[in-house]
């Protein structure tokens, strides 16, 4: 009989009203600026070559500096790439560039005169059985040189390289512009600010991809969610120890945009003035927001299927958009309802989080996870967090800026650089959850997050701000 | 308390075929939603027996599913699978009945109509009596303008915006006078929602009508004020806007797109930055902005003072527009170098601008004077067969 599950309730006692455990989050702190660029910086203006060039000049003395250490004593150093000879092995610093079969090329584009929308995201870059064009070159000012390793999976497995990312390598040239690689180094690791023991007992919700749609009715898993946070469903206690909710972008599902589009014979040229801009999952959106506003603090961070700009650093939500939880954006002080950028850093009491929306670590992916494996492995999460971990090492957030992820020009500068180690890293959009802590050298440790796409998951992330322990919420509906 | 939750039940859920939430249901009687999921529990209890067609119940059941998977799963259930929780929870921490709804498809139609649950205010009061989980202090920015949306065009919601309409409001006169007592605020209105769903030929006679609805419904607002309710969150248009000498509607949503676009000049993208007083200068300028769409666009305006007095400050800014001198060059590792010189080049500038000045001036003002002359003269097309 159902009767018997039922929990008993007592009879509400209004007076006994559940008190939500708060934590502490500055608006403004030495990082809160990072990635948020003034209008005057979001010009496409520039050559992205100053980009690459500005990237290798900062990183190389910072690599140079941990090969001397390492090869200096026993093996020459080459300045150049093109000053390699073939005589005794060497080391020398550079760029990575991975030139891939399938992955988009600018070049041919150019070359074949495609001048047009950009070209539909593929799933991956690589083929399993399809690799022997694929090569990994290095290159500098003066050329590049091609690298290659008999240990097959040395690129793929034990040291992943992506277009972008700066590394010293030691190995010796093999034949005319091919250079055996023996060991690697990457730029050294940024320092991390102490993180003492603390008695707090809060905890911090992620939650990534809710992928609000057009249609109408409401998605029950999103309001069970609410339910849940706002303490009406499931455990209370555990509800009421989450103090925020980060929201790491997609929050707007697009895919169905254009399902509903207006066509009309008569309106050609738009001659009706009838716009095909539905505003429906925005208005959802900001009622659910706006209504779990009235319980718990929100970080808002947008992602690529959100009504941001899709260049990377994407900038905040504009709060037009949510005129609801318009009046819980504070500008100083403690944040209550923030739009952050993405990437964003974000300081709890003494935790310094480092988040994306996961657009990067879905770029890395295609570099090293054949799509015709797509399918069969499952196993893939252990993969995704490993490319996060190799992600830090890099001491670059997004090293494939610009050749496959989209970015502003910089000149002269490259906001992606680490120059901190955060505590945690968080990743949002991933397929599934996963977690682990990954060690450095010094005793540095970071808790690496791989958020779930919520739309397809159903599940939620939270985080002890103390333990850095992290638990897995799944909404079935 | 029960009975008032029965008589709500029956009516919502076999009168108005909706279902009804325990949300819902804590939200109209101001009751806990512990005691609400209690309420709609015994409303089950007691009525399944004689609806069974009519009446289906689906379950919250929240712990730990079997197998390696998350800590905690909230899973949904009707009443046909709630017994295979046995089998799929390892642990079991609470079971709670979720919704009651009409018909036997729990996902298709779980959840009442979101802008009937979108109407309940939630105060701090309400959230007590609510049950909910009581946030950290919030400071609310009240004194920051919301930002100027335009009224959406949704063309699956046409209703909730139903307070701008005239027959709407009619409409509820009539559904009240129907059923006086019972339930004041929530089924009332939303059985006048349905009504108005439903198009009205007398209404909308024709497709143009209802792309411009709002031109009907500035008079009726300002005769049945009291009757409106506002449910959607578009912004209220002042009285000044609804003055009967106000501008034609396509002016005053150009005015609010360019209103729009200002807003996102000085959106706060630098919150450290970003202080107190400057926020105070941005909402009077967003004020006087506002001031200035209410204006009347009828009133003549005196072109020919305007075009006197505006070149003076134009000329004094101009020489600082001037481009600086851009050179290009490559450099030893090839890369295009791209320098600004902005020093070494106001030399012969000024006697440039007073020539310029000296030139314009006389043209602009008889350009001023020849479409003044031409504002007098053309009329209409029909000037040119009625003369010859």
């Amino acid at each position: 009989m159902p009767h018997t599950f039922l929990t008993p309730y007592s009879s509400g006692n209004a007076s006994e009203q559940t008190i939500r455990a708060v934590s502490q989050l500055p608006l403004s702190f030495d990082k809160s600026s990072q990635f948020l660029l003034q209008f005057q910086r979001r010009q496409f203006g520039k050559q992205f070559a100053s980009l690459y060039h500005h990237r290798l000049s900062t990183l190389r003395p910072r690599v140079e500096a941990l090969a001397d250490a390492k090869w200096g004593l026993q093996y020459a150093k080459v300045d150049k790439v093109l000053d390699i000879n073939d005589q005794a092995p060497c080391y020398v610093v550079g760029t990575v560039f991975c030139d891939l079969k399938y992955k988009p090329n600018i070049l041919d584009d150019v070359a074949s005169g495609t001048y047009g929308a950009p070209p539909v995201p593929k799933e991956t870059y690589i083929k399993s059985d399809d690799r022997s064009t694929d090569k990994i070159l290095m290159e500098d000012e003066s050329g590049r040189i091609v690298l290659h390793s008999k240990d097959e999976e040395f690129f793929t497995r034990h040291n992943i390289m992506v277009t972008g990312c700066v590394a010293g390598i030691l190995g010796q040239e093999v034949e005319a512009g091919v250079f055996e690689v023996f060991d690697i180094v990457y730029p050294p690791l940024s320092h991390q600010l102490p993180r003492a023991p603390s008695k707090l007992s809060g905890k911090v919700a992620f939650v990534s991809g809710l992928g609000f749609t057009e249609d109408a009715a409401p998605d029950l898993r999103l309001e069970i969610l609410k339910g849940f946070l706002m303490g009406e469903i499931g455990d209370t206690g555990l509800a009421a120890s989450i103090t925020r909710l980060f929201v790491a972008g997609n929050s707007i599902d697009n895919t169905q945009r254009n399902k509903n589009r207006h066509t009309d014979e008569e309106d050609m040229f738009g001659a009706k003035q009838v716009s095909n801009y539905n505003t429906t999952s925005l208005a959802k959106m900001d009622d659910w927001m706006s209504e779990l506003l009235n319980t718990m603090p929100i970080q808002l961070m947008p992602g690529e299927s959100d009504p941001v700009d899709s260049v990377y650093p994407q900038q905040p939500w504009h709060r037009s958009l949510l005129p609801k939880c318009f009046k819980y954006v504070t500008d100083e002080g403690n944040a209550y309802f923030s739009l952050l950028s993405n990437p964003t850093w974000i300081e709890a009491p003494l935790v310094r989080m480092l988040g994306t929306s996961g657009e990067n670590v879905n770029d890395f992916f295609k570099y090293v996870f054949p799509f015709d494996l797509l399918d069969e492995n499952t196993n893939s999460q252990q993969l995704r967090l490993s490319i996060m971990h190799q992600n830090l090492r890099w001491a670059h957030l997004a090293p494939t800026c610009p050749d496959t992820l989209w970015c502003y020009p910089f000149e002269k500068e490259d906001p992606f650089i680490m120059d901190e180690l955060p505590h945690v890293y968080f990743a949002g959009n991933q397929p599934r959850f996963g977690t682990m802590v990954a060690a450095f050298e010094d005793g540095k440790e970071v808790r690496l997050i791989s958020i779930p796409k919520f739309s397809s998951t159903g599940e939620v992330v939270v985080m002890d701000l103390d333990t850095l322990e992290c638990e897995c919420i799944q909404i079935v509906a | 308390m029960e009975l008032e939750s029965e008589k709500f039940l029956s009516n919502w859920l076999f009168v108005n075929k909706q279902s009804a939430s325990y949300r819902l249901l804590s939200r109209q009687l101001a009751t806990s939603v512990h005691d609400a999921k209690n309420l709609l529990y015994s409303f089950y209890e007691k009525n399944k027996a004689s609806y069974t067609d009519q009446l289906f119940a689906s379950y919250m059941v929240s712990g730990k599913l079997a197998g390696p998977s998350s800590t905690l799963t909230i899973k949904l259930y009707d009443d046909a699978n709630l017994e295979s929780i046995k089998a799929e929870f390892e642990r079991i921490d609470s079971v709670h009945i979720y919704s009651l709804a009409p018909i036997a498809d729990i996902t298709a139609n779980l959840l009442p109509d979101p802008a009937v649950m979108n109407a309940f205010e939630y105060t701090d009061e309400h959230m007590k009596a609510w049950g909910l989980i009581k946030g950290p202090e919030k400071k609310l920015n009240a004194s920051r303008r919301a930002p100027r949306v335009p009224p959406a065009r949704v063309p699956n919601r046409p209703a909730v915006k139903a307070s701008t309409a005239p027959e709407s409001t009619k409409v509820e006169k009539v559904e009240k006078a129907e059923k006086p007592s019972m339930f004041t605020l929530a089924p009332s209105r939303y059985v006048s929602r349905k009504v108005q769903v439903a198009p009205s030929p007398v209404a909308r006679p024709s497709a143009r009508a209802q792309t411009e609805p709002t031109r009907a419904a500035y008079t009726s607002r300002k005769t049945e004020k009291s009757e409106r309710v506002v449910i959607a969150d578009v912004e209220e248009v002042e009285p000044e806007d609804l003055a009967p000498a106000a501008p034609s509607k396509r002016d005053e949503q150009l005015k609010e797109l360019e209103g729009m676009f200002n807003d996102d000049d000085d959106c706060g993208w630098d919150e450290s930055s970003s202080q107190k007083g400057s926020l105070v200068v941005i909402e009077d300028t967003q004020e006087t902005r506002g001031e200035l769409v209410s204006e009347p666009v009828g009133a003549e305006i005196d072109t020919s003072l305007i075009e006197v007095e505006e070149p003076e400050p134009a000329e004094e800014i101009e020489p600082v527009e001037e481009p600086p001198a851009v050179e290009n060059f490559m450099d030893e590792d090839g890369y295009l170098v791209t320098r600004v010189n902005t020093s070494a080049k106001k030399e012969k500038e000024p006697s440039s601008y007073a020539s310029r000045k000296s030139s314009t001036s006389p043209t602009k003002q008889k350009a001023s004077d020849s479409s003044k002359k031409r504002k007098t003269t053309q009329s209409s097309l029909m000037n040119f067969f009625g003369k010859k």
